[in-house]
């Protein structure tokens, strides 16, 4: 029953602080809410025998892309700048595609409902398990996801520079 | 070597390669030494090839070399293979050589012209694809080189492209191929359907196999038509003589010497079918004949030297197909090679002569050069001499040999003695007016401007080399063919029926190949054709020994109609022009001016509805990302709703 | 145990919450965060499923889809900066160059 009651009070936070960074107006409240959603989230992980993944879900999630995010917003100052209200009629198309979508999830998931537990009974997911399993069986897209944030690393810094590193080339071709 | 027969045609292919891909930057050195030299290599190799094969089958067995399969297809396929029997290399020789001999001749007469490297790329070509429809070993290999040399000829035909008449000149010879080619491409699938290959060996069983009938005339006939194209027989003739628009060396190795046999080497080489078919055989040796004597009067009344000898050329094909229709084969091929050797020299010779007038065609406007230009002069008064059928000359035994066996044939009785008729008139025709181009050009008086008398020189050495070997070989050439009446005599075999016997194919119920001609008919021939030759020869020299063109104009006031039908070429050309282009272009522009408007409208039309279409969906292309990802997302939601 | 349908059907009401933020707004960060949203809804999909099959393969995908969401975040944002360098906003409305 703990377990029960873990997940309910946890589920309807991850609900309402998703709901809050979609709707809330201020981009660092969206951003502090979706740090809480994460959190449950990892919570939902540890119910879901992966404490391993919730420790990850926590570091890098909470941590690291959402101090980047908190990061980009101070740099541009959105806090103080005004959304422009949505149209009327994409805020409508929006809600009625978003409303269908999760009804229609929902009513296959619930057509198609695993409600008891049929896995076996030891689903071990510790740091052993998944270590073993990534450096032998997925050793090849592990290097590749190196090399994806290594490109990654890079494009950001082109991107961002003050002055491009093209216009400056041709700058200094001109010159 | 017997096994690397690709060598052959590859090294002048190699040679096109190079000259065509670097000739424009390396100079024209080395392009005369790669073109010359591949040329020359192929022969070696060629002569070598003999050689072993002389020493390895001593009863002219047939040798494949297979290369490589080149396709198969539902148990009907060919390969990419090479055989050499005795008819290939005797064609192969004459091919490789009189070939070569003619690249040297190019490295002089070509040297001011702009694409030198051009010119020789394509000669290489030629000899290559030459080499392959020799050497093939099979219908299908053989018209690929059939074809590679059709390419060719229309590639040096149009070699002058910023004139006029060049290019169309090899527009019309290249449609007018087409025309025999598809008689060839029949012929083949006939041959795919009934006997399920196209290999020369298997195609000669099947059809003896099958037995004479209707399925071997048809592929005959048809075969016949491809080598009507090719060999400029009538009524497809007409190429040629325009051809002469392209370099002299190349009418001379292209439209004399060996590309224009083609056909006859393609009714030779078939000769078991065609000798079950005597329907087919009539047919040509009756155009043949015809094509002889038709063409033989035309170049009568020609003034232009190279169109005199265009005529000639398509003549004395027609007395080849005489010879390969009245079924004495060995007679055709001796009669191709020594006219390889007389017409190669006597094209050769008329481009010294136009060499030294400095471009002047028109013997009308020549006379006189047997001073100013020796060597060429001789070398052209012995090929005139052995091309006229003058006793002991080449020509004199192989032309005798055609006709006698037109007279001796035991295939067909009254039609060979109508072709044998014709024939010997095409004979006096041919003796008649190759001595008045002879004595129009080198006798009497100069006719030509004072710059051009001043300008006349003797060619240079690469150019009067070949024609003194080509001269030699016109001479002695007819030796390889001495008659059987003299033979006995004298105790000289005749040595080309002795090697081509293994050819001609002994079957069952079949008349032999080769057949022996009667000694009787044979002297009577004889001795009428020398009494021709004289004649032709004392009736030219009277009236153009020395009083120049006068007879000529005689000639026209005496007999305006004759005179003028013959140097108008009897109006075929323009006969086909009436009947066969200006209906084909009239119907074409119906085409045009009503398929067209149906076709395009109808295609608008299709067109008008996409641009229409095309402007209702544009709205959704806003330009503005959320608009996809809504679309996306509904996307989904009617994905899942029809599909799970 | 928690049914697992439960898992997946938070996962999809997350999911569905961001497609609701990526649709309605206009400010490229909150957009962006809507992605991040329904990345993790996946995740959780993921997890929950790797459970029910016992099996680490799933635990695998969300390990590599955390990479990869930490290269799109980088990349992602580094647009936004220049967006905003170039245009002075980084309301997506203003970015539709690519319309008719």
């Amino acid at each position: 029953m703990f377990e029960y009651l873990i997940f309910f009070t946890f589920a309807a936070i991850a609900v309402i602080f998703s709901a809050i960074v979609v709707i809330h107006r201020n981009p660092v409240v969206s951003a502090l809410a979706l740090v809480v959603s994460f959190f449950s989230l990892a919570v939902m992980y540890v119910l879901l025998d992966a404490p391993f993944m919730a420790a990850l879900q926590v570091i890098v999630y909470a941590g690291a892309i959402m101090v980047l995010f908190l990061f980009v917003i101070m740099l541009l100052n959105l806090a103080h700048t005004e959304e422009p209200i949505t149209r009327p009629i994409q805020q409508f198309l929006g809600i009625t595609a978003a409303a269908s979508f999760a009804i229609t999830i929902i009513y296959y998931l619930c057509k198609a409902a695993v409600l008891h537990t049929g896995g076996p009974a030891e689903f071990v997911s510790d740091a052993r398990a998944i270590g073993v399993s990534m450096f032998e069986a997925y050793i090849f897209p592990f290097e590749a996801v190196s090399i994806l944030l290594l490109a990654a690393i890079v494009g950001a810094l082109i991107l961002s520079q003050r002055t491009s590193a093209i216009t400056e080339a041709k700058d200094g071709g001109a010159r | 070597m017997l096994d690397k027969l690709a060598l052959i045609p590859l090294m002048p292919f190699l040679g096109f390669l190079l000259n065509g891909l670097f000739g424009r930057r390396l100079g024209k050195t080395f392009v005369s030494i790669v073109g010359v030299g591949t040329a020359f290599a192929s022969a070696i190799l060629g002569s070598y090839a003999t050689w072993e094969y002389v020493h390895t089958f001593h009863d002219g067995e047939r040798h494949v070399d297979v290369v490589y399969q080149w396709f198969l297809s539902g148990g009907v396929g060919t390969d990419i293979a090479f055989q050499l029997d005795p008819l290939s290399i005797v064609m192969l020789m004459v091919v490789t050589w009189v070939g070569s001999l003619i690249h040297l001749y190019s490295v002089g007469y070509m040297h001011e012209e702009d694409g030198y490297f051009r010119y020789f790329s394509y000669l290489n070509l030629f000899l290559a694809m030459m080499l392959i429809l020799i050497l093939g070993s099979s219908y299908l290999f053989a018209f690929v080189g059939w074809e590679g040399v059709g390419l060719c000829s229309y590639l040096l035909i149009g070699y002058y492209y910023q004139t006029d008449f060049a290019p169309a000149a090899g527009k019309k010879a290249f449609v007018v191929n087409r025309i025999g080619d598809f008689g060839f491409l029949l012929a083949m699938f006939l041959m795919f359907m009934a006997f399920g290959s196209v290999d020369f060996g298997a195609v000669e069983k099947g059809a003896i196999g099958v037995g004479p009938g209707a399925l071997v005339t048809g592929i005959c006939v048809l075969m016949f038509v491809g080598a009507c194209g090719k060999s400029a027989q009538m009524p497809l003739y007409v190429w040629l003589p325009d051809a002469m628009a392209g370099p002299t060396p190349v009418s001379a190795l292209i439209h004399a010497a060996t590309m224009v046999t083609a056909g006859v080497y393609l009714v030779v080489r078939s000769n078991v079918l065609f000798r079950m078919s005597p329907t087919a055989m009539a047919i040509v040796a009756f155009i043949g004949a015809l094509t002889a004597l038709f063409a033989a009067t035309i170049g009568v009344a020609q003034n232009d030297i190279k169109k005199v000898l265009a005529y000639s050329t398509v003549s004395q094909l027609g007395f080849m197909f005489i010879a390969a229709g009245v079924g004495a084969y060995v007679a055709a091929i001796f009669h191709l090679v020594t006219h390889a050797f007389f017409k190669a020299c006597l094209f050769l010779g008329s481009g010294s002569v136009i060499h030294a007038m400095g471009g002047e065609q028109d013997i009308r406007k020549m006379g006189g050069l047997r001073k100013h230009i020796p060597v060429t002069h001789w070398t052209f008064a012995i090929a005139t001499f052995a091309i006229a059928g003058f006793p002991l000359a080449a020509g004199f035994f192989s032309k005798d040999e055609i006709l006698a066996s037109a007279l001796a044939t035991p295939y067909f009785a009254s039609l060979g003695k109508v072709v044998w008729a014709m024939g010997t008139v095409a004979a006096l025709f041919t003796a008649f007016y190759m001595y008045r181009l002879y004595y129009l050009t080198f006798a009497g008086e100069f006719r030509g401007t004072h710059e051009q008398e001043h300008h006349l020189h003797e060619s240079p050495k690469t150019m009067t080399i070949p024609l003194i070997v080509l001269a030699s070989l016109s001479a002695v050439g007819g030796l390889i063919g001495i008659p059987h009446l003299l033979g006995h005599s004298l105790h000289i075999p005749h040595v080309l029926e002795h090697w081509l016997e293994p050819v001609l194919t002994k079957v069952a119920g079949l008349r032999d190949g080769a057949f022996a001609v009667a000694e009787q008919p044979e002297i009577i021939v004889m001795a009428g054709s020398t009494i021709l030759a004289l004649a032709g020869w004392w009736f030219a020299k009277s009236k153009y020994a020395t009083r120049g063109t006068a007879a000529d104009e005689a000639f026209h006031e005496n007999m305006p109609g004759l005179a003028s039908t013959w140097e108008n070429k009897y109006w075929v050309d323009e006969l086909y022009d009436a009947i066969v282009v200006k209906p084909l272009h009239g119907f074409s522009t119906i085409c045009w001016k009503v398929f067209d408007a149906i076709i395009d409208g109808l295609l608008s039309l299709a067109a008008y509805f996409i641009a229409a279409l095309g402007d209702i969906i544009r709205f959704f292309q806003t330009g503005n990302v959320r608009n996809y990802a809504l679309m996306l997302f509904l996307g989904v939601v009617v994905f899942i709703w029809v599909y799970v | 145990m928690i049914p697992t349908s439960w898992f997946l059907i938070l996962g999809a009401i997350l999911f569905s919450l961001g497609v609701l933020g990526v649709l309605t707004r206009r400010n490229g960060i909150t957009i962006f965060m809507s992605i991040e949203l329904m990345v993790n809804a996946v995740n959780l999909t993921f997890i929950a499923y790797a459970r029910e099959l016992g099996s680490l393969h799933g635990l695998m995908w969300v390990f590599f889809i955390m990479a990869v969401a930490a290269a799109e975040a980088a990349v992602g944002l580094a647009i936004f900066i220049a967006l905003y360098r170039h245009r002075e906003t980084i309301d997506v409305d203003e970015a539709n160059l690519m319309h008719w």
